[in-house]
């Protein structure tokens, strides 16, 4: 059997970074398993430009931000395949891969899975209605776009005004489709102002709030859907349907992370994100196999994914290295009032006194909100932010200090009038 | 008009259609299966809870009860000549009260009228079988003769095997007229094609008194019934080990839970009156389903739902299969309202019918009749996968991550006789756009092979039937 | 007075304008943005372009933005060519497009 330092599955922003990362931090035995034909992931597709101001300075497209890193990681000579797909990976930390040469097993000394995230699908909210073919995620449409060069359709409706539903009405418009409209379930948008600026005002295509599609309507073909008004609650208000014909409808309705290998390596899944649990070092429950990147929790931007990937890469290298100190003492982190969900979900601490980095987002809009961390109701550290929205994510860190000896700490968020 | 002459029309390549086809090359004859769609078993057979159900519950002395039994019987060979996941899981129906109790007792001794042994169990053994039950249940009644089946590859398989016996098939043509010329029948289709036939087999499903009202009056009234279903991921292999009913109504068999043979869990039908062709969700259907399945089970994540569909079953006004020559029309056989246990009585129904055209035709026998299919190319270990990328590369390419199925397998389904020819097509096979991410991931790749494979262009690739093509503009 | 949603960057600060006055922005780019954004406003463009001989397309983008009111006509223009392999990175594939002192280049470079 093969042995190599680290293994990262997984040749997408998350993976790439991550490589770099360990690369840079001592780690030269790296391999890179990806199941595409090429590198990038995600941002292969993702033509359009937004990535790389926080990171990198500058505004790039998503293949430019793709061309940094693959250039980074080729730069340091680190060992990726293509077209291969990881099987099985254990807590022996043993890969298991496939490809067209054959199968193969290599034992590892770390592992990261950086698989990335799903799109939810119409089925996972429960559309009801008919089975036509006309009905696709943004994502499979955008696909189709810009790799292949296919419209799906000529006369689109979008379900859901997250950042993929906006910038697919703006680039099926560009390329001579028909968008009528976007439903969002929420009486906000959660993408970002300027694509509401630049993917619909630019376009006139008009943004219908408190709204969803409640039918699909299609024997064979999509003929049409139907949208009603919601409530506050999000329900469908009865008898506020109306038709709408279309031949195509998009849906932009979330993205979840889903990582079967993890599942039945034996990580523990966190039933908030769908992705794994895991402590400060973005290590799983088991030792040796980290994750990161929208595979571990969806993130706003791909700036943030590469930041967090290099801390992972580093944890990592730490391990495999021998260079993590002992820990001295372990706590639980729980989320409270108004925090959908915290990362990490529990804490490590060893003498060095490093910092401890969390990620959170909160669960409603908030305009001044103060985040507190608490020991049995004691506040041990806190601060205000304005403008808190789920769309995006907190980070926060802390010195370890602060936290010595504690068991557990709950994180929440204050509305503040 | 060019006719083309044969011994057997069958109308219908759904499972019954199929079932028929297969048993009928046992024999030499020239025969001729018109399916309306671009594939075969699109309608219910491809819509249904894939139980072969062991013959306890339907009435005695009905043609259900007859052929159920002697259906169920048939599927382990079967399995092993056509490969069909058939798994003998055994069914349990669940009773919460004595009043159940009491039911469970006369549904063992119907069973016990036709031929099938069942046993009644209480709750202890209950848990040994099913340690994730609602805690609420008292008693069960276990059928062992029993199980699950793959519909898909059920009815593929039986195609694949007519066809490689030497019956033809010809999909996209729907039937749109019938006369009957002295003793042979004209039938005429959508796509213009004319053909004469001696004998006539009707195996069109939901369409099985509109096609019977071209030639004589039918006996009886399709009643369509549509069956509402939600579909899980895989998310523990053992979370259920078998089909597990709710105690029946007058309704009918009520809502179950169950798995297929692919280890997804699912919970349906409901059981509604529909029309013809309305195979739509609803949401009092999803609700519906999700209060009483909760009955029998208490922990089924509903956020791990990854589809909802729906069949419709072509029940009749007289509750029960017809499957008879017609006494008014010679060579005009009827095999309709194949309502449930249409499945589990299939086999033995295209046994039992072949059987009668064979002597109405007297037919000899086929010498180089072989029941059996190639198998699949499948790995259940690495040693396994290594040895098909031995033999082709392709089989270690991975197209669909959910699903694990590698571009090796989809070539070969394609290249079989009868095989798929659309993205469905595919999908039903071999699950590459079942799973979890529903085609998001893999459903590009497959457009491309079967373009590649079939050599059709790639914005000619059909989701399901013709003109459901997902590549329509260029953009450039 | 006018009230614009900056498209700079992911920030989208709320910038408004009072006859010559204008508030609200967090850096010049935003400045910039206002004070064409009335006047002239221009757009970033990011499109695809086939590429000769494959089933596959190149992602190119403008090498700076382009009047709003010209994307149309560009991406008819775009949608002309055909690019041959291979492609370099930030490869100019139309020079000075229409006339508008922007040339469409490459974003990915394709073997």
């Amino acid at each position: 059997m093969e042995n190599v330092s680290l293994v990262i599955i997984g040749g997408g922003s998350a993976g790439l970074a991550s490589a770099i990362s360990a690369y840079d931090n001592g780690v030269k035995d790296i391999l890179v398993i990806e199941r595409s034909h090429e590198l990038g992931g995600i941002l292969n597709q993702c033509i359009h430009s937004g990535f790389g101001l926080s990171l990198l300075k500058e505004e790039l497209t998503g293949p430019e931000y793709a061309h940094h890193f693959i250039n980074e990681l080729k730069k340091r000579n680190i060992k990726y395949l293509l077209d291969s797909l990881v099987l099985e990976i254990n807590k022996n930390l043993e890969v298991v891969y496939s490809n067209s040469f054959g199968v193969n097993k290599i034992k590892a000394k770390a592992i990261i899975c950086a698989l990335g995230c799903n799109e939810r699908t119409f089925s996972q909210i429960f559309i009801p209605g008919d089975r036509p073919k006309g009905v696709y995620t943004a994502g499979l449409a955008q696909k189709y776009l810009n790799i292949d060069g296919y419209l799906v359709g000529k006369n689109v409706y979008i379900l859901g005004s997250g950042d993929i539903g906006l910038i697919m009405a703006r680039r099926m418009t560009l390329e001579g489709a028909n968008v009528i409209g976007v439903s969002e379930i929420m009486p906000y948008s959660n993408g970002l102002n300027r694509n509401i600026v630049q993917c619909l005002n630019d376009f006139n295509i008009p943004l219908y709030l408190k709204t969803t599609v409640s039918k699909i309507v299609g024997n064979k073909v999509l003929e049409g859907i139907e949208i009603s008004d919601v409530d506050d609650k999000q329900n469908i208000i009865l008898n506020t349907n109306r038709f709408i014909k279309c031949d195509t409808l998009l849906l932009s309705v979330g993205l979840y992370p889903f990582n079967t290998l993890l599942n039945k390596a034996g990580c523990k899944k966190n039933s908030l994100t769908n992705g794994a649990l895991i402590d400060n070092n973005f290590e799983t429950t088991i030792e040796g196999i980290f994750t990161t990147g929208n595979g571990l929790h969806v993130h706003d931007l791909v700036d943030f994914v590469s930041e967090e990937s290099f801390i992972v890469g580093k944890k990592a290298a730490e391990l495999i290295l021998n260079l993590r100190n002992d820990v001295i003492s372990e706590l639980n982190v729980n989320n409270k009032d108004n925090v959908s969900y915290v990362l990490p979900n529990t804490i490590k601490l060893t003498n060095n006194n490093e910092e401890v980095y969390f990620y959170l987002r909160v669960r409603k809009k908030i305009n001044k909100g103060k985040i507190k961390i608490l020991n049995n109701n004691k506040i041990i550290y806190s601060f205000i932010k304005m403008y808190l929205e789920p769309s995006e994510m907190i980070k926060f860190k802390i010195e370890s200090n602060l936290l010595i000896n504690l068991k557990e700490i709950d994180v929440e968020i204050e509305e503040i009038k | 008009m060019k006719k083309e002459l044969y011994d057997v029309i069958i109308i219908g390549a759904g499972v019954i259609g199929a079932s028929i086809a297969r048993f009928l090359s046992r024999f030499n004859v020239k025969c001729l299966i018109l399916e309306k769609h671009n594939d075969v078993g699109e309608e219910a057979s491809g819509a249904n809870s894939a139980i072969v159900h062991s013959g306890y519950d339907p009435k005695p002395n009905t043609l259900k009860a007859k052929f159920n039994v002697i259906g169920a019987k048939m599927f382990d060979k079967i399995n092993d000549e056509l490969d069909v996941n058939y798994i003998k899981t055994g069914t349990l129906t669940i009773g919460f009260n004595n009043d159940d109790l009491i039911t469970l007792k006369s549904l063992k001794e119907r069973g016990e009228i036709n031929g099938v042994e069942t046993s009644i169990i209480g709750k202890d053994e209950l848990f040994k079988l099913e340690p994730n039950l609602n805690k609420n249940v008292l008693y069960g009644l276990y059928a062992k003769e029993a199980g699950i089946v793959n519909p898909f590859l059920l009815v593929s398989g039986l195609i694949e095997n007519a066809l490689e016996n030497n019956i033809d098939l010809k999909l996209n043509s729907e039937v749109i007229k019938i006369e009957k010329i002295m003793d042979f029948y004209r039938v005429f289709t959508k796509d213009k094609g004319i053909y004469e036939t001696k004998v006539l087999v009707n195996a069109s499903g939901r369409n099985g008194d509109y096609i019977t009202s071209f030639i004589e009056k039918p006996k009886f009234k399709i009643t369509p019934r549509k069956g509402q279903y939600i579909l899980f991921d895989h998310f523990d292999d053992h979370f259920i080990n078998r089909p597990l009913f709710m105690c029946p109504t007058k309704m009918g068999k009520g809502v179950l839970v169950s798995k297929t043979t692919s280890n997804n869990y699912y919970i349906g039908p409901t059981n509604e009156a529909s029309s013809l062709d309305d195979v739509s969700t609803t949401k009092e259907g999803f609700d519906y389903l999700k209060k009483e399945s909760l009955k029998l089970i208490n922990n089924l994540p509903i956020k791990d739902a990854i589809r909802e569909f729906s069949g419709v079953r072509a029940n009749n006004n007289i509750d029960d299969f017809i499957i008879e020559e017609s006494n008014l029309n010679e060579g005009f056989f009827n095999v309709s309202s194949i309502m449930s246990p249409g499945l589990a009585s299939s086999l033995a129904i295209g046994e039992y019918v072949s059987n009668l055209i064979q002597n109405r035709l007297n037919l000899k026998i086929n010498e180089n009749y072989n029941p059996y299919i190639r198998k699949y190319p499948k790995f259940n270990n690495y040693e396994k996968l290594k040895d098909l990328i031995n033999i082709n590369p392709l089989y270690g390419k991975f197209i669909c991550r959910c699903e694990k199925v590698s571009e090796g397998m989809i070539i070969d389904m394609i290249h079989r006789k009868g095989g798929p020819t659309t993205v469905k097509g595919i999908k039903k096979r071999l699950r590459a756009g079942f799973g979890r991410c529903q085609g998001t991931f893999c459903q590009e790749e497959v457009i491309k092979i079967l373009s590649r494979e079939l050599n059709i262009p790639i914005d000619e690739v059909n989701y399901s039937d013709l003109g459901t093509n997902i590549l329509k503009y260029r953009s450039k | 007075m006018k009230e614009l949603i900056c498209i700079n960057c992911p920030k989208g600060c709320h910038i408004f304008i009072n006859n010559d006055e204008i508030k609200g922005y967090s850096c010049l780019r935003g400045l910039y943005y206002a004070k064409n954004e009335l006047t002239n406003p221009l757009r970033n463009l990011s499109s695809t372009i086939k590429i000769k001989d494959s089933n596959l397309m190149c992602p190119v983008k403008s090498s700076k933005p382009l009047p709003k009111d010209k994307i149309n006509l560009v991406m008819k223009e775009i949608n002309k060519v055909d690019v041959s392999l291979p492609i370099k990175f930030h490869q100019v594939i139309i020079k000075n497009v229409l006339n508008l002192e922007v040339d469409i280049i490459s974003t990915k470079e394709i073997n």
